[in-house]
C-alpha cells in the first residue's frame, strides 16, 4: 500500500482517515495516493482529482464508475463511498474552484490549449508518438482544472505561475461551452473542418453528375 | 404585345437573324457536357451570394473589442473583419446562410471544373483545333484555386490566419526571389495590416472579373469551333450531331442550374462549413497545427506534411524544404497541364483536327497517366487531412504518415497499370466485336451508338 497521507501530513486525528483509507485501498493506484492522477503508457489510468468539490458528483462517479473506471456500488459499502468521497473533497481536493470568464477562458484555451484538443475540443491526432490529444466532451469542469495542473502524459503542466486559479476557472467554463456550442449552420460534421466539408463537396459534385445523366436520359429512371 | 418592342429593334439592329442562327446552335446530347455547366452555374451563385456579402464584410484589420449576440468571444479584441464576419453569422438576417452557400458553392465550382477537365482530359478534347481553349481553362482553374484562398484568407480567425501564414511562409521559401514575391503579395511580413485589403480587392474584384472575361472566351471560342462529338453514327470531324440551342438545350440546361441551387441552398442551411466563431479571432501567438486548407489546397498540404526535411544548397543559395513541395511541384504540376496537349502530339505524333472524341479506352496510355495523376492527388489529400483521419481512425498519426510516405508512389503505379491493362482489355473486346459485326450483321449502326 503507498504511504498513506495522513502519515506524510502528519494529521492522524483527521475525521477522514477511514475515507483515506478507502481511497488509498480502492481508489489509489488509479487516481494516484494523493490523487493526483497516474498517467500510464498508452493513456491515462486515472485523472487528476484535486479540484473535486462536489461531494455529490464525487459519490456519483464512485457508485456509476465513469468511463473505464469500475462502478463500486457492489464493492463497497454506503458508509465507505461516502467517506472516501468526503475525503476526495476535503483533502485531495487541493485546487480552488473560482467563477471564470467564459471569454476570456476562450483566448486562453486557443493560446495554450488549442493546438493540441482543437478549438472545438474534440481532441487531434498529435505528430510525435505516443497518445492523442483527447476529446474533451465529456470531461467535467473539475477534471479539467485537474488536467492543467497535471499534465497527463504528453500534456504540458500549467502551473499558477503560468495560470492562475481564476484563469482555470475560465478554460473550464470556455470547454464546458464548446461541449455543446451553438450550432446555427446546421450540422457541424463533428467538427471536422474543411477535411469533411470537402468531401461532402465531392459527394455533390458526383450526384450532379447523375443528375446530368438523369436530365440527358429525358428524365426518365 | 411583344411583338412591337421586338420589331422596334429589330428595324434598328438587325438582331433576328443573328439570334435565329443562335437559338438553331446545336449541342451534342451526353451528360458529360453538362460537367462544365456545373462549374459555370456554381460560379453564378458565387457571385450572387458574394455580392450580398460584400454588403456586410469589412476588410480591414482595425482592432476592436467585440460586443455582438456570440457571447463565447464577449468582449475580446479581434479584427474589424473578425467582427464582421461574426455580425454578417449572428447578427444579419439570412447571413449565415448566404455566407455558408457562398463557401459551398466554392467548394463544388472547384470540383466540378476538376471533373469538367477530367472530361476533357480522358475524352481527349483538348485536341487540334482545341487547345487554345484547354490553356484557357487552365488559367482558370489557377484562377478559381487563388480566388478561393482569397477568399478564405479575409476572414481575420484562427484558421484563415494560419492558411495566410502557410502561403507566406511557402512565398518566402522561393530562392533569391521570395522576400520580394512576399512583399508585392502580401505587402510586408505578415501578419500584416496590408494583405487582407490587399486580398479583398482580388477577391472580389480582379480575380473575378479575369474568371468572367475568360469563361467568355472560354464560351465564346466553343460557339466558334462547335462542339466535339462523342463517336457514333454520321458523326465525323465535319458534322456535328445534337439539340438545338431553344429549346431543348436551354431547358436542360436550366433544369440543372435549378437542381444545383436547390443543392446549394440546402447544404447552406443544413450544413455547417466554416464555422469561424469556433475557430476564434486570429492572433499571431495562438497556433493550430494540423490546420487544413479548403479541399482543394489539401494536395499541396498534403505534399507539405509529407516530404521529409531536407534543405539544401543550389549555388550557394539555401533552397527550404518547404520550397519543393510548397512551390515547386504546383508549379510544375500546372506547367505540365498548361502543355499537355502539345506533350501528347509529341507522344502521339497526330497533328490533325480531331472533332470526333475518344472514348478513354483508345488511347491506353493517356487514360493511364491521367488515372495515376487522380489517383496521386487522392493520396496526397488524404496526407493533408492525415490527422483529421488518424483522430477519427483512432489510428497513431506518425505511423499513418510513413505508411503515406509509401502510398503517395504505389497507388499511382497500380492504378496506371490497371487502367493500362483495362484499356487494352477493352480495345480487343471491342475490336473483335467490331469484327464480328463486319462480318455480316446488319446492326453496325445501333450497336456503335454511345451507352
Ligand atoms: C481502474 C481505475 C480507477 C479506479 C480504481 C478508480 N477510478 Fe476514478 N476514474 C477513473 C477514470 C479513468 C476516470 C476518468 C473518467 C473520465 O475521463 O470521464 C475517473 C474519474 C473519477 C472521478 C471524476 C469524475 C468527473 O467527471 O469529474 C472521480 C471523482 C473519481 N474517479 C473518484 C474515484 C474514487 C473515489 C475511486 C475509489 C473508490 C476511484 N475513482 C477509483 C479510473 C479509476
Ligand atoms: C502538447 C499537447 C497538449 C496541450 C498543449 C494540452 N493538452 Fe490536454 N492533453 C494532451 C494529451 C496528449 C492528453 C491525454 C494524456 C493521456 O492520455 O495520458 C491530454 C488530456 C487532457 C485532458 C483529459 C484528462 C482526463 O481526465 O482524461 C484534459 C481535460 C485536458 N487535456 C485539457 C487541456 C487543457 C485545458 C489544456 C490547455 C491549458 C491542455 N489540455 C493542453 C495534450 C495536450
Ligand atoms: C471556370 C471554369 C470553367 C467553366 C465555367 C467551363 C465551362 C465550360 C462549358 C460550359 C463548356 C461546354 C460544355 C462542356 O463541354 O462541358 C466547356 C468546354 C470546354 N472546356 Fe471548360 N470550363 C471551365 C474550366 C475548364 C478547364 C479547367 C479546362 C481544361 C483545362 C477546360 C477545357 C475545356 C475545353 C477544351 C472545352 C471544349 C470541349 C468540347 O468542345 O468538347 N475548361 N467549358
Amino acid at each position: 500500500m503507498p504511504a498513506a497521507w495522513s502519515q506524510r501530513t502528519g494529521n492522524a486525528g483527521d475525521p477522514f482517515v477511514h475515507g483515506e483509507e478507502v481511497f488509498a485501498q480502492h481508489c489509489a493506484e488509479c487516481h494516484g495516493d494523493l490523487g493526483q492522477g497516474v498517467s500510464g503508457v498508452v493513456s491515462i489510468a486515472g485523472p487528476n482529482l484535486q479540484a473535486e468539490h462536489d461531494l455529490g458528483h464525487v459519490l456519483t462517479a464512485i457508485e456509476v464508475g465513469p468511463s473505464h473506471m469500475p462502478s463500486f456500488a457492489r464493492t463497497l459499502s454506503v458508509q465507505d463511498m461516502r467517506d472516501a468521497a468526503g475525503f476526495v473533497t476535503h483533502k485531495i481536493a487541493v485546487i480552488p474552484m473560482e467563477d471564470g470568464n467564459l471569454s476570456q477562458g476562450g483566448e486562453l484555451f486557443r493560446m495554450y490549449c488549442s493546438a493540441c484538443h482543437r478549438t472545438a475540443v474534440r481532441g487531434g491526432a498529435l505528430v510525435f508518438d505516443g497518445v492523442n490529444a483527447p476529446d474533451l466532451t465529456t470531461k467535467s469542469r473539475a477534471l479539467i482544472a485537474g488536467a492543467i495542473r497535471w499534465g497527463p502524459g504528453p500534456m504540458p503542466k500549467f502551473p499558477p505561475a503560468v495560470l492562475s486559479d481564476q484563469q482555470v476557472a475560465s478554460i473550464a467554463d470556455y470547454v464546458k461551452y464548446v461541449q455543446h456550442p451553438p450550432s446555427p449552420g446546421g450540422s457541424p460534421m463533428n467538427w471536422y473542418g474543411p477535411v469533411a466539408e470537402g468531401f461532402v463537396a465531392w459527394v455533390v459534385v458526383v450526384s450532379m453528375i447523375v443528375v446530368a445523366m438523369w436530365i440527358e436520359r429525358g428524365g426518365k429512371g | 404585345m411583344s411583338g412591337f418592342p421586338a420589331r422596334f429593334v429589330d428595324s434598328r439592329l438587325r438582331l433576328a437573324r443573328i439570334t435565329r442562327r443562335a437559338l438553331n446552335h446545336i449541342f451534342p446530347d451526353h451528360w458529360s457536357f453538362m460537367l462544365g455547366e456545373v462549374a459555370l452555374y456554381s460560379f453564378v451563385i458565387l457571385v450572387e451570394t458574394g455580392i450580398f456579402l460584400a454588403m456586410f464584410y469589412k476588410d480591414s484589420t482595425v482592432q476592436v473589442i467585440y460586443r455582438g449576440s456570440y457571447h463565447a468571444l464577449d468582449g475580446v479584441k479581434m479584427s474589424a473583419a473578425y467582427r464582421s464576419m461574426l455580425h454578417i453569422s449572428f447578427d444579419v438576417p439570412a447571413g449565415l446562410l448566404i455566407r455558408q452557400m457562398h463557401h459551398w458553392a466554392c467548394d463544388i465550382f472547384i470540383g466540378a471544373i476538376i471533373a469538367h477537365q477530367a472530361r476533357i482530359f480522358f475524352t481527349g478534347a483538348y485536341r487540334k483545333p482545341r487547345e487554345l481553349n484547354w490553356i484557357v481553362g487552365v488559367t482558370l482553374l489557377l484562377l478559381a484555386l487563388a480566388n478561393g484562398y482569397f477568399g478564405y484568407s479575409v476572414g481575420g480567425d484562427l484558421l484563415s490566419g494560419a492558411g495566410m501564414r502557410i502561403g507566406y511562409a511557402i512565398m518566402l521559401s522561393v530562392p533569391v526571389i521570395g522576400p520580394w514575391l512576399t512583399f508585392i503579395t502580401f505587402g510586408g511580413t505578415v501578419p500584416v495590416t496590408a494583405t487582407i485589403p490587399r486580398f479583398y480587392a482580388l477577391h472580389i474584384f480582379v480575380v473575378p472579373a479575369l474568371i468572367s472575361l475568360l469563361i467568355g472566351a472560354h464560351l465564346w471560342m466553343i460557339w466558334w469551333q462547335l462542339h466535339t462529338n462523342y463517336p457514333g453514327p454520321k458523326r465525323t470531324d465535319k458534322l456535328i450531331v445534337g439539340s438545338r440551342l431553344w429549346p431543348s438545350y436551354t431547358l436542360k440546361s436550366l433544369g440543372l442550374f435549378f437542381l444545383l441551387f436547390a443543392v446549394v441552398a440546402m447544404l447552406g442551411g443544413l450544413v455547417q462549413i466554416d464555422p469561424v466563431w469556433v475557430y476564434g479571432p486570429y492572433n499571431p501567438v495562438a497556433i493550430l497545427p494540423g490546420a487544413q486548407p479548403d479541399w482543394y489546397l489539401g494536395w499541396v498540404e498534403g505534399a507539405m506534411r509529407l516530404f521529409p526535411g531536407v534543405n539544401f544548397r543550389i549555388g550557394g543559395y539555401l533552397v527550404p524544404e518547404l520550397f519543393w513541395p510548397g512551390f515547386f511541384f504546383p508549379v510544375m504540376t500546372f506547367a505540365v497541364l498548361y502543355c499537355w496537349p502539345f506533350i501528347e502530339k509529341l507522344i502521339s505524333l497526330d497533328f490533325r483536327p480531331r472533332n470526333v472524341l475518344r472514348w478513354p479506352y483508345q488511347q491506353p496510355f493517356t487514360t493511364a497517366l491521367g488515372c495515376a495523376v487522380a489517383a496521386m492527388m487522392v493520396v496526397l489529400e488524404f496526407a493533408g487531412g492525415d490527422d483529421v483521419v488518424a483522430l477519427a481512425s483512432h489510428a497513431r498519426l506518425a505511423a499513418f504518415r510513413e505508411l503515406l510516405r509509401v502510398l503517395v508512389f504505389v497507388v499511382p503505379v497500380l492504378t496506371g497499370i490497371v487502367a493500362y491493362l483495362v484499356c487494352v482489355w477493352w480495345r480487343r473486346r471491342r475490336a473483335s466485336d467490331d469484327a464480328a459485326l463486319r462480318a455480316g450483321n446488319e446492326a453496325v449502326e445501333e450497336l456503335t451508338l454511345p451507352q
